[in-house]
């Protein structure tokens, strides 16, 4: 390897864990590899300038601010309600209610965190008043919110479709199924744990009339996934503009239809989620510039040469593949791993011959289980911060729903028909 | 010294902010119209999506630099955590050392850039391209000066 080749892999890596931010770690890494491989330092601002341009990446800050109005704007407690008349008399039926309501937060939602937050301030502390014990209860919600990334429309499903080039739209289609698989694991999860923990559960069945008043309070919630899907789907409007569509939407909804959200608060949620877009996108802009080298570099092709050495089975390729993800997102959030393992990624995938929705899905799934697992797994501080355990304290907690998303993994990692039958069907 | 970048560091924070809002709003308000010209009126109008996506790189600059002051971007600490006090000190006055090298690098290499495209406009609306390459190095210059200001002040964050 060259010396630019050492700085960019062994360099980034050094500073990311001396605790340099990481777009700053791949940024200098990027700019000396730059000066070492005598390239010109311009490239840095051009590949900047040239990522922060790209229009399907507009839908990255809609739908983050779409996210955080209808937490604000009262959409959040209404889809628990609705949730909440239709499981909880059944046995860990509050549980239930929590992914349930999560499953409904994750179609308006696309990030992991958020989702967490949104259904957990609320139901971390009734699951706990019901007797549910509550490290099982944080766990629990913090395992949910994953969902928020698989279930359209999802973040880091935009980010990857621009990355790799592939249709945004077919990989916001091929995640539906992965997030109801993994809905349902939890709830089976949710019974078995209640069962265990005698927790049963003790609240009538809603009737028909109280059913029906939960979803017409909620039906404006409800309506939205309807909206941005349906109109991404019947070619009405692209992925960005469903994010802006969703942006007014849900404006509309939260400050003159539910009355719970001031315009007044607009300017604060807008900085908010200004921020929260600038984490992930100032990262992918400086992170092209540091594709752009290693492609230079030929690091790819190496890579995958050493990885088909060891076995050319797709097989054990691609479970090496998902234990290198499943390490590197236990110490990483899901868009900077994606960026910057992107150009090996997309190497490895065409090697096998993935069809490139599938491999998409399978680096999402596999990264949003890093939001679970200790030490950087975002949710677990989440939801550290909504209960006030220690992060120590839920991560023992959480293993049994950490067994299901994985072998909601495996099945998308060997059964492309679970991502793929839906992008089909509506190509 | 130290008070002086403070000032500057603080002022041109709220200054980012506000930008950022307003602009964040434009774009929203952008894609809003081209929906609603391409399917209510019929006559898509051609400047919509150019105007918003010179917003959002503004925002990705702006918001970018600002997250040197308020350390947002995503770090891990894991190893941070558990050393002593007055190394820690050392390696985060470090990491804000190459933060603001980065900074100077990005003036540079953005100046190069606006210098290198000079006289080019874009394609729906014609502004000169200046107004979408100044991003770049304007990122680099307020990189530089909200690191700075927290060196002096010793390292920490606003």
């Amino acid at each position: 390897m060259s010396e630019a080749a050492w700085v960019l892999t062994l360099g980034t890596a050094a500073l990311f864990i001396l605790g340099v931010p990481i777009v700053f770690a791949i940024g200098i890494a990027s700019l000396a590899a730059l000066i070492l491989a005598d390239v010109g330092i311009v490239i840095l601002s051009q590949k900047m300038i040239q990522g922060s341009t790209i229009f399907s990446l507009l839908a990255v800050p809609c739908f983050i601010l779409a996210g955080d109005i209808m937490q604000t704007g009262g959409l959040a407690s209404r889809l628990i309600n609705v949730a909440r008349v239709l499981v909880r008399h059944l046995t860990g039926g509050l549980g239930m209610v929590t992914v349930l309501s999560a499953t409904f937060f994750a179609a308006l939602s696309g990030s992991s965190p958020a989702t967490t937050a949104a259904i957990g301030s609320i139901m971390i502390p009734e699951m706990e008043r019901r007797g549910y014990r509550r490290d099982f209860s944080t766990a629990l919600a913090a395992s949910a919110g994953p969902l928020g990334q698989m279930i359209p429309p999802s973040i880091p499903m935009v980010i990857w479709g621009v990355i790799s080039e592939t249709s945004i739209t077919a990989l916001f289609f091929a995640g539906i199924v992965p997030g109801l698989l993994t809905s349902f694991g939890l709830m089976v999860v949710c019974y078995w744990v209640a069962r265990a923990q005698g927790v049963l559960g003790d609240e009538h069945r809603a009737g028909g009339r109280e059913v029906l008043a939960a979803i017409a309070d909620g039906k404006w919630a409800l309506l939205t996934p309807l909206i941005i899907l349906g109109g991404i789907y019947g070619g009405v409007f692209t992925p960005t503009e469903a994010g802006a569509v969703a942006v007014a939407y849900s404006l509309v909804i939260g400050v003159f239809v539910h009355r719970e959200m001031k315009l007044s608060e607009l300017p604060g949620i807008l900085l908010k989620s200004m921020r929260t877009t600038a984490i992930a996108v100032f990262i992918l802009t400086t992170a092209l510039a540091f594709g752009f080298l290693i492609a230079l570099e030929d690091l790819p092709a190496q890579v995958t040469e050493v990885l088909f050495a060891v076995s050319d089975d797709p097989v054990v390729v691609l479970l090496m593949l998902n234990l290198l993800l499943l390490i590197i997102g236990a110490f990483m959030d899901t868009i900077s791993a994606m960026v910057i393992l992107a150009t090996v990624l997309i190497a490895i995938g065409q090697q096998l011959g993935l069809d490139p929705v599938h491999l998409g899905a399978i680096i999402v799934i596999n990264l949003a289980i890093g939001f679970l697992t200790p030490p950087f797994g975002i949710n677990l501080f989440v939801g550290a911060a909504i209960s006030g355990l220690r992060v120590e304290e839920i991560a023992k907690a959480i293993w049994p729903m950490l067994l299901v998303e994985i072998l909601v993994l495996l099945a998308v990692t060997y059964i492309p028909a679970v991502t793929l039958t839906i992008p089909r069907l509506l190509e | 010294m130290t008070r002086f970048l403070e000032a500057v560091s603080h002022l041109l924070a709220r200054l980012t902010q506000w930008l950022a809002v307003a602009m964040a709003a434009v774009m929203v308000v952008c894609l809003l119209l081209q929906i609603f010209f391409r399917y209510a009126l019929a006559s898509p109008l051609t400047w919509t999506e150019e105007l918003a996506v010179l917003m959002f790189a503004w925002i990705i600059m702006l918001m970018g630099s600002l997250g040197v002051r308020e350390d947002f971007h995503v770090r891990l600490t894991l190893l941070l955590d558990r050393v002593p006090e007055s190394p820690r000190y050392w390696v985060e006055r470090m990491t804000l050392a190459g933060i603001l090298a980065f900074g100077v690098l990005l003036a540079i290499a953005g100046y190069d850039y606006v210098e290198g495209t000079l006289g080019v406009v874009s394609a729906a609306i014609g502004f000169p391209i200046e107004a979408l390459h100044l991003a770049a190095p304007v990122c680099g210059v307020l990189i530089v000066l909200h690191a700075a200001a927290r060196l002096v002040a010793g390292g920490r964050s606003a």
